[in-house]
């Protein structure tokens, strides 16, 4: 009984006026001023990082390249890129029915792309143990995993004979940010307080590496030089020899990380 | 009428709210950009997350700055004789710190120091008329004649003065680096046949060096990092045989199945050779397996100090040891001899059978031409 009356009143309590359309409200203004501000910081990290590095190593450059001709690729400086049988240069311009190229990722002339690593001009034999390293799965990489499965081990060798001896000069710049001078410093002389030893003291003076298990730093991309370090770092890759990249790169500050990949990037490229 | 009116409100009031909200966006990005600069976020970041913001430039200005200490100390100590006398650079872990290379003087004395320090990391190349093989000096004192437990130069320099057992009399620290040149760059060997003669400007740039690496370190101090660490004797002794297979997994990536090293293009050492006629001669205290197994012990292989056990170091050391290189200087008569008079008591193959040979007649450079495989 009382409910009903209270039903009963509820009715005569709607308001006459009420109008059952919203009028639009305004948005917060500070849901606009968020807006703004995360767009003066895409801006400018877009100018600062983006926009510079992309004139040196476009993906453009990838991109032209064309499967039928390497020789007119881009890098007009690269020398030896017709060097290998035509079953070799097959699977870099072409790859297999159940393998992409190897230059639809690192480039007509193997010149790689930001974390994409350059291979042109790389210990030979170093090349080969990645990608046996791939296939065992030491080195952990889903795009390589793939690649390698397709290779046989004589195919593995001929690659990574043909990328050891592309001759191209350095086509990279520092990108990361990095501390040039601290770089320096920890190329040169390493941080032995850290137990870091100088890098070029195992991967040759100019960075050009050292037969046959050093690779080649310099002209490598700043970024995947940096990648590496950070995976090492993290325990993310476990294939260096005796763990030796493992424990530098534990005892490495990200900062320290940047600096040396930013400036490995500035050395000039050296015949080995 | 009400309509219009609110419409051309609604547009400025639209244009007003936008400005309004452009200023505070702009405002926002200011106060992010300040926060991000002042560290607090990084410092945060490292505490929630747990991972230790990098301490390496803390450790290296701690260095630094307990140098700045010692040099504010030694100028009031000059004018207050009351004032505390300075104190000993040390590093975070509490070893000695010498001075940071950026610090050599513009001056003709860190001209001096300057080319010390070149002839010490490249010996080959900036003394080259007294190097007989492909060692240099920071091949066994790392970072430069800097580093603790490898060696270093400022371990060295405060104790000359000093009398050495090894040629029973008092030495300066000229004739110590003459000992090093004699034996461990083999002298013999190189293009003039000797070591530098005393008061050569190869030992005036190499003392300039390590006096000032040792620039606050009081003259006769036996401190700590000092030489390298003995490394206790084991129950089993050292066997060249077992060595063979720690040598393989720790040492060949660099040095080689052969012990030979590695080379750059141009000809120039990356890798020093272990032994045969490029390495140390068999007068140098590096032959003797308790040296090398202390500096491979505590240094070896590089960023992995201390890595191996007591035991692998007796064993690989020895392993080293136990090939040929270049010959005794001091040998006039027959290996034999020499042993008895040198090598008497000490922890070396000289003059020992190894592998059914006797070893220590020496490896020379022709040698080495005629038959390429030792």
């Amino acid at each position: 009984m009382t409910r009903r009356d209270k039903s009963v009143k509820h009715i005569d309590h709607v308001d006459q006026n009420f109008e059952p359309w919203e009028p639009n409200q305004p948005i917060p203004i500070f849901v606009i001023a968020l807006v703004f501000a995360l767009a003066i910081w895409g801006a400018l990290t877009y100018l600062s990082e983006v926009g510079g590095a992309h004139d040196e190593t476009g993906p453009e450059a990838v991109q032209e390249a064309s499967p039928d001709a390497p020789a007119s690729a881009p890098a007009t400086e690269a020398q030896g890129l017709q060097n290998a049988p035509e079953e070799i240069l097959g699977l870099v311009y072409s790859g297999k029915d159940d393998m992409w190229s190897c230059a639809s990722c690192h480039g007509a002339t193997g010149e790689g792309n930001t974390s994409t690593p350059r291979l042109a001009g790389q210990v030979s034999d170093y090349l080969f143990k990645q990608l046996q390293d791939f296939h065992g799965g030491s080195r952990d990489d889903a795009s390589m995993a793939f690649v390698v499965n397709a290779l046989s081990e004589d195919e593995m060798r001929g690659l990574a004979d043909y990328y050891a001896q592309i001759r191209l000069p350095s086509v990279v710049a520092p990108s990361m940010g990095g501390d040039l001078e601290r770089g320096r410093v920890l190329a040169e002389n390493g941080d032995w307080e850290q137990n870091v030893p100088a890098c070029l003291q195992c991967h040759g003076s100019s960075g050009e590496g050292v037969e046959p298990s050093f690779p080649m730093l310099a002209g490598q991309h700043p970024e995947y030089t940096f990648v590496q370090l950070a995976r090492w770092h993290a325990g993310a890759r476990g294939n260096s020899p005796q763990a030796l990249m493992d424990g530098i790169a534990q005892a490495m500050a990200p900062e320290d990380m940047r600096a040396v990949s930013d400036y490995l990037a500035t050395l000039p490229l050296r015949p080995r | 009428m009400s309509k219009n009116s609110s419409q051309n409100g609604g547009l400025s009031l639209t244009l007003r709210r936008l400005l309004k909200a452009g200023a505070l966006g702009l405002a926002l990005f200011a106060f992010g950009t300040l926060v991000f600069q002042s560290g607090i976020w990084n410092n945060l970041y490292s505490t929630v997350s747990g991972i230790p913001e990098t301490d390496e430039a803390d450790i290296e200005k701690r260095a630094l700055a307990s140098r700045a200490e010692m040099q504010a100390s030694r100028e009031s100590w000059l004018k207050d004789i009351q004032s505390d006398p300075p104190k000993i650079p040390v590093s975070s872990e509490g070893y000695y710190a010498p001075p940071a290379e950026s610090d050599i003087p513009d001056t003709p004395f860190g001209e001096s120091i300057r080319r010390g320090r070149d002839i010490f990391l490249n010996t080959g190349e900036n003394a080259p008329d007294f190097v007989g093989n492909s060692q240099s000096c920071a091949n066994c004192h790392l970072d430069g004649g800097r580093k603790e437990n490898s060696a270093p130069l400022w371990g060295a320099y405060p104790k000359y003065p000093m009398f050495r057992g090894k040629n029973k009399k008092v030495n300066t620290f000229q004739e110590r680096i003459k000992g090093c040149f004699t034996y461990s760059m083999n002298a013999p060997d190189s293009p003039s046949g000797t070591p530098p003669p005393l008061g050569s400007d190869v030992y005036v740039a190499l003392e300039s060096y390590a006096f000032w690496l040792a620039d606050g370190l009081p003259a006769g101090a036996k401190v700590p990092g000092a030489g390298y660490p003995k490394v206790a004797k084991t129950d089993l002794g050292y066997d060249y045989g077992r060595g063979e297979d720690v040598y393989k997994a720790n040492c060949a990536l660099c040095h080689g199945e052969d012990g030979q090293g590695r080379r750059e293009a141009d000809g120039s050492v990356r890798f020093p050779p272990l032994w045969g006629p490029e390495s140390y001669n068999w007068g140098a205290g590096m032959s003797r397996v308790n040296t090398a197994a202390a500096f491979i012990k505590a240094n070896m292989p590089l960023s992995k100090p201390n890595s191996l056990t007591d035991q692998e170091a007796w064993d690989v050391a020895a392993y080293i040891n136990s090939f040929e290189r270049p010959k005794d200087p001091r040998q006039t008569g027959t290996v034999e001899e020499n042993r008895a008079r040198h090598h008497d008591g000490s922890q070396i193959y000289y003059g020992q059978e190894v592998r059914g040979k006797i070893v220590g007649q020496g490896a020379s450079r022709e040698q080495a031409a005629t038959s390429p495989q030792q």
